[in-house]
């Protein structure tokens, strides 16, 4: 039987309560440690051998050995940093140990800092500093040590092997204090005697023999995840993996009482795995229809619309997703993700990576189950993303009710039907509470009431001290009989005050109260409130929108004393809560989002929750380069986006200008743009431009100038190269949007307008260009075009030669999209768009009557205009306007509309289809139609065309079709760039074929090939492509030299020339 | 073959939520040369598949048996009888029709060959149980009353964490104890006592189950739960009081001791 160890009980519980971080001295034990298989938050050492950081490598544990005040501390358990007070002999160069007394004092003053860090921030209110191996003599001096340690908490150092210290004035000031506790055994005892005792786990919990921690279901077998995979996805998102759906077993009705109440009492974003694995949810009735759209939308290969769950707060939308993660991961036919921090994007790199590493396992695909409440377009560009890479992935969304919805959704209603009241009284009659039946629909805000009337044991429960529900249960009812559906949030909230109130719990003592002679708290500003009323303020502002606070941040806005402040919150008010996630970050919240807005309504006024927001953007955190840590600016970005001016709560909008200020004032003090906090700036600014013209407030040209200050400092980001990818397009994009915000302060003013209007629109037509050229399926700024030129047109400050130059630029555009992958919502969007435009271009009587004296002069928007509506006659009107086109004179043929324009017609009349249009068509090419087709592309090398792949793509195609291979082996590549955030570049195009229309047959031999890919010799061509052995052989064992069955060539915009299985044309082509 | 076996440990867990209790065989690939050999191998295969993995094999084989497992449960119980008991012939010949003619490693080639096919079969049922949601609930009841279950649970509610080997240490002295209990003993929750003072380092019996008291002071599964725990076994070794005067008891002695 294990001995009990009450002396060392203490630090058990310091251990269990929160994140603990090392310290070693120079006089720790080198041998094997025991205390290294505990599961840190870190390791700080004045060591500086590498052995330190080898010691606590394990197969479930990474290590990354870093210099004090390097980077940003992680918490990470599994990504472990040993942090190297005074420099590691095996670090960068920077970062070794100090040669000369010059670098030593630098070297001691960076440890300095590192501890007061450590101590101030990183350890958090809940966690502990353990020391071990530091003996008189190290060279951290007590003098050193001891004062960083001074501002923390009672009981959170311990000191081990520390007999030596005990007469020390210093150590014994922080022992008599209670802050520090000495121990004369080693860190390796008292861990090996807690362990055998049971109250402390050390390394692996998995016996031997079992494997790793982290196991999927995939297929009718487990896959391990190995330590490195597991690391990158938590970044991003949770595998659901046994861990999550292992059941609890109970001994007593008492215990499954307990985890009903846990359950109930959930926070929200940290979902109840267990609970939910004991059938502890209430399963809603749209879950089924939930789960039925799933298996729909999971037999589409090439669905692009992600599948989001709609519905206001506590509606169940979190416990259905994790529910629905948890049948599907059970299935194991596909491996599933989930997030729910509100503060995480997951990043298309770490999804793409879990995904190819799933599917390499044999996993059909990925189901990322995000539940983000973000806008739903986030959804869809990350889905976009991961399909351009050829990732089979679903993502499965949360998001509030909205009109107009352009992706698959499913709603969560409020009320709760019969089924799902009967299940929640048999929930509860099973834990002996009887609740009579309503006699009609609750709101489902019941299901976040009920927690605060169940009492926190089962003997209570017996003893029958559960509030009174009655009052709450009626209240709920008459809303749902009064409003049904319609009931807003507002009445919600209401409705859920008064069951509070009815049921004997009274608000105000949910949080501190003032102390008497103060003024009630909603007339107190942020900087009058006490320190504890702060933690409360901070947490309620940033919860009541549903984001928790990095406990970071908040220790940094709250001062020295906040560490305090935040444990005596949590300690004594149950809706305060801190959540870690797996990475070792902590979080503070409440309960749920719709207390927090309850509360927040009788404690922040909106001047103070203005003063809370500014005060969090002066106070972040960011980081340039890579951590691997809480990332501040997404937490800023998520507050914000819930105020946004996308959102429809106008309450905010007369405060934009203070919030974009306090960027501004930011970015003055750091002297840095930061991609992300600009982008929010200028939102923002352009947000409060347009709340100032919808009520007059201020003159135009003080708005104007504001949004020209904004464009400046858009510009100014956009010129530094390192802004790529996702970020420059969204730079882009808000460009082209704040001079769309321009253009249209300018069309309301005729003096403006005449000013400068149409070269407000160039600019336009330039960011937009750009922006394609990274994301040509985006269509937000193709948008901005069309509305601004509209806006300009209307003006009549523009000549008719002017108007006709911008009409046709942004009906070119229109016209330039893909509207193959796009939803029937967009789609009618575009053509809402495109006949806005026509109309505008067809009622134009002076612009009309110019045009022939235009097109004498080969004017290149007349040309096109021309040609492009003759080219809306069939055949023969196709004819006469390549015609026309070819006619023109090179410059106007350059033009990007008539280069586009020619480009398609003239494929069209080679192959009789549209470029890029059908999937797997047979083309045959003659000699002189590849010749055309090269001469276009030299032709329009210089031109600057939204769609800049096609012309490239057609080219590498006439060089491969004209035996050229190298040379179209380098253009393929060039396509293959260009197309990145394209997701139907992984489908094959066209086929080569012959004269009468049918694919070209070919046959070869095999010169490599593996599991995923190889490369075969084409007899007929001299040359070799790339095939999937997966359509050849079952069984994808193909030797090198064996032949190929015979197989036809198509082409993608991923990889240019591929073999294909003839199967694949025959199974295809009836489609 | 262990990734069978560990596949078939993981289906039970998702269903019950407990681990199947099962010593990986030491060596996957034997080749005994003896007649000694062959039959410690056997005996290694009769522990695990008719002792270790018993229950679950007898559940699993009702949701769906095979000629394959049925095979392998009469060739183990055969071969291994036939060694420790000489009055039964049938044991007898039968390992004598194994063995004939063939040398010793031939002989445990087969003996594993057909153990490989009857977990291939059981692993198979199990992912059919754990596709089922009737069929899982189903395993969770037949597992509920296995010691194995019994300690999570308890340990659970003592809030306990343990390595591996400590609990297998643990959980043999749990079954070794039960053997011993008396015909018409409640043996749940004669279990649940043995493994709470296991785990608490207790010999005395509580007047009532443990979960009783924990849930009487709130601490069922927090950090305090053993301490408290160990107030009452103290109540229970200086007095004889039992019912609502026990728990009121421990009630005022767990107060004054933690404040």
């Amino acid at each position: 039987m294990p001995e009990p160890v009450p002396d060392l009980q203490g630090f058990a519980a310091r251990l269990a309560n929160g994140p603990a971080f090392l310290i070693i001295g120079q006089s720790a034990n080198r041998g094997e440690s025991p205390a290294a298989e505990y599961r840190w938050g870190g390791i700080y050492t004045t060591r500086t051998d590498a052995a330190v950081a080898g010691q606590f490598r394990t197969n479930w544990r990474t290590v990354m050995p870093v210099g004090a005040m390097s980077s940003t501390p992680s918490r990470s358990q599994t990504a472990l940093e040993v942090r190297y007070l005074l420099g590691g002999q095996d670090l960068p160069e920077s970062e070794r140990p100090p040669t000369n007394p010059l670098q030593m004092a630098d070297s001691r003053m960076l440890c300095v800092q590192e501890l007061v860090r450590l101590v101030t921030e990183t350890v958090t209110p809940r966690g502990v500093i353990v020391i071990e191996g530091w003996a008189p003599g190290d060279d951290l001096a007590v003098t050193d040590l001891v004062p960083a340690l001074r501002s923390l908490g009672p009981g959170q150092v311990h000191l081990f092997s520390g007999q030596a210290w005990a007469a020390d004035p210093f150590v014994s000031s922080l022992v008599s204090t209670g802050q520090l506790v000495l121990h004369s055994e080693s860190l390796d005892d008292a861990v090996s005697r807690l362990a055998e005792a049971g109250s402390l786990t050390i390394g692996s919990p998995a016996g031997p023999g079992r494997g790793s921690q982290h196991v999927i279901a995939i297929g009718d077998g487990f896959v391990e995840i190995d330590i490195h995979t597991w690391n990158q996805i938590r970044r991003s998102a949770r595998p659901v993996d046994l861990d999550l759906l292992t059941p609890p077993v109970f001994s007593s009705e008492a215990a499954r009482y307990q985890e009903f109440r846990s359950f109930a009492g959930a926070t929200e974003g940290s979902p109840r795995w267990r609970g939910i694995a004991a059938g502890m949810n209430i399963r809603r009735d749209f879950e089924e229809d939930l789960a039925e759209r799933v298996v729909e939308a999971l037999r589409e290969p090439d669905l692009l619309t992600p599948l989001v769950l709609v519905g206001q707060s506590t509606t169940g939308k979190s416990v259905a997703l994790a529910a629905l993660a948890m049948e599907l991961a059970r299935g194991g036919e596909w491996a599933v993700l989930h997030q729910s921090r509100r503060t995480v994007r997951p990043s298309l790199d770490d999804i793409d990576m879990y995904a190819t590493w799933a599917e390499g396992r044999g996993a059909k695909g990925t189901v990322l189950v995000w539940d983000g409440m973000v806008d739903p377009d986030e959804y869809a560009a990350l889905l976009r993303q991961l399909r351009s890479r050829g990732r089979k992935v679903l993502i499965i969304g949360s998001g509030y009710a909205t009109q107009h919805r352009n992706f698959l959704s499913v709603d969560a209603p409020a009320e709760l039907t019969e089924n799902e009241l009967t299940q929640l009284l048999g929930q509860l009659k099973s834990f002996g509470i009887e609740v009579s039946a309503p006699k009609a629909a609750l709101d489902s805000s019941f299901l976040a009431f009920l927690y605060r009337t169940l009492p926190d044991s089962h003997f209570n429960l017996t003893r029958g001290l559960a509030h009174e529900m009655r009052a709450a249960e009626k209240g709920m009812e008459k809303l749902v009989r009064e409003r049904g559906r319609e009931a807003s949030q507002g009445e919600r909230l209401t409705a859920m005050a008064a069951a509070l109130q009815a049921a004997g719990i009274d608000l105000a003592d949910m949080l501190p109260r003032p102390t008497a002679g103060e003024k009630p708290l909603i007339e107190q500003t942020f900087g009058e409130r006490s320190p504890i009323q702060k933690v409360t303020a901070l947490v309620l502002v940033a919860t009541r929108h549903g984001v928790p606070v990095p406990i970071d941040l908040a220790l940094r806005i709250l001062g020295r004393e906040g560490s305090q402040n935040i444990l005596d919150v949590l300690n004594s008010f149950d809706i305060i809560r801190d959540i870690e996630d797996d990475n070792g970050e902590y979080f503070l919240t409440i309960r749920s989002h719709l207390e927090a807005e309850l509360l927040a309504r009788h404690e922040i006024s909106l001047e103070v929750e203005i003063e809370v927001i500014t005060e969090v953007i002066r106070n972040i955190r960011v980081s340039e380069s890579y951590a691997g840590v809480t990332d501040e600016a997404s937490f800023v970005v998520s507050l914000l986006e819930r105020i946004s001016p996308k959102t429809q709560d106008s309450r905010y909008k007369p405060h934009y200008g203070e919030i974009s200020k306090a960027f501004a004032d930011r970015r003055a003090e750091t002297g840095r743009l930061h991609s992300r906090l600009v982008l929010q700036e200028s939102i923002f600014v352009r947000g409060f431009a347009h709340w100032r013209q919808g009520r007059g407030d201020g003159t135009l040209e003080e708005r104007i100038a504001d949004l020209e200050y904004n464009r400046d400092l858009l510009e100014e980001k956009l010129s530094d190269n390192s802004v790529k990818g996702m970020m420059r397009l969204l730079l882009m994009v808000e460009l082209a949007s704040t001079l769309g915000a321009i253009t249209y302060e300018i069309s309301a003013s005729p003096q403006f307008a005449a000013a400068g209007v149409g070269g407000r629109l160039d600019d336009i037509l330039k960011a937009v260009l750009q922006a394609r050229a990274i994301d040509p399926g985006n269509l937000y700024p193709i948008d901005v075009l069309a509305w601004s030129t509209r806006d300009a047109i209307k003006t009549n400050a523009l000549s008719p030669h002017e108007r006709l130059d911008h009409l046709t630029n942004a009906v070119a555009m229109l016209d330039s999209v893909d509207r193959m992958p796009l939803s029937e919502a967009q789609r009618a969007k575009l053509d809402g768009r495109g006949v806005e435009l026509n109309r505008l271009l067809a009622d134009d009587a002076a612009l009309w009557a110019n045009m022939r004296s235009l097109e004498r002069n080969a004017d290149p928007a007349a040309i096109y205009l021309l040609a492009k509506f003759r080219a809306g006659d069939g055949p023969a009107g196709e004819a006469h306007a390549l015609a026309r086109l070819q006619q023109a004179p090179p410059e106007t043929r350059r033009d990007w509309r008539c280069a586009q324009l020619l480009l398609e017609l003239t494929w069209k009349k080679i192959t009789g289809q549209r470029l890029l249009h059908d999937g797997r068509t047979p083309v045959h090419f003659s000699q002189a139609d590849l010749d055309t087709l090269l001469g276009l592309a030299a032709d329009f090398r210089d031109t600057e065309l939204p769609d800049r792949y096609k012309v490239t793509f057609v080219e590498a195609l006439a060089l491969f079709g004209s035996g050229k291979y190298a040379e179209a082996k380098l253009v393929f590549r060039e396509v293959e760039q260009m197309t990145r955030h394209l997701p139907r570049r992984i489908h094959t195009q066209l086929l080569l074929g012959d004269e009468s229309g049918a694919p070209r047959i070919f046959t070869g031999r095999v010169e490599w090939a593996d599991d995923r890919g190889g490369e075969v010799w084409v007899d007929e061509l001299s040359t070799k492509v790339y095939f999937e052995p997966r359509f050849f052989s079952a069984s994808q064992q193909l030797a090198r030299n064996q032949p190929l069955p015979a197989f036809m060539i198509g082409f993608k915009l991923t990889r240019g020339p591929v073999a294909e299985a003839r199967t694949l044309y025959r199974e295809t082509r009836p489609r | 073959m262990t990734d069978t076996l560990a596949a078939l440990a993981r289906n039970k867990l998702i269903c019950t939520g407990v681990e199947l209790n099962y010593e990986t065989p030491s060596d996957p690939n034997p080749r005994p040369g003896t007649e000694a050999a062959f039959d410690a191998l056997v005996t290694q295969y009769y522990k695990l598949f008719r002792e270790s993995i018993r229950a679950d094999v007898n559940f699993l084989r009702s949701v769906k048996d095979s000629q394959c497992i049925a095979d392998f449960d009469k060739a183990v119980y055969n071969l291994r009888t036939a060694k420790q008991h000489d009055d039964n012939s049938t044991a007898k010949n039968f390992y004598a029709m194994w063995t004939r003619d063939r040398p010793w490693e031939a002989a445990a080639e087969a003996f594993l060959g057909a153990w490989a096919k009857a977990l291939s079969d059981l692993e198979h049922v199990s992912l059919l149980i754990r596709r089922d949601a009737k069929l899982t609930k189903s395993w969770r009841d037949n597992a509920s009353v296995e010691p194995d279950t019994i300690f999570e649970t308890v340990r659970w509610d003592l809030n306990a964490s343990f390595s591996y080997g400590n609990r297998q240490r643990m959980l043999r002295n749990v079954n070794a104890r039960r053997q011993r209990l008396a015909p018409g003993d409640d043996v749940r929750a004669a279990v649940e006592h043995i493994c709470a003072q296991e785990i608490s380092a207790q010999d005395l019996t509580l007047p009532m189950p443990f979960y009783e008291v924990l849930d009487r002071l709130g601490l069922l599964g927090k950090r305090n739960a053993r301490a408290a725990l160990l107030v009452a076994y103290s109540v229970r070794a200086a007095t004889n009081l039992t019912g609502e005067a026990f728990l009121k008891r421990v009630e005022e002695t767990w107060r004054i001791g933690s404040s």
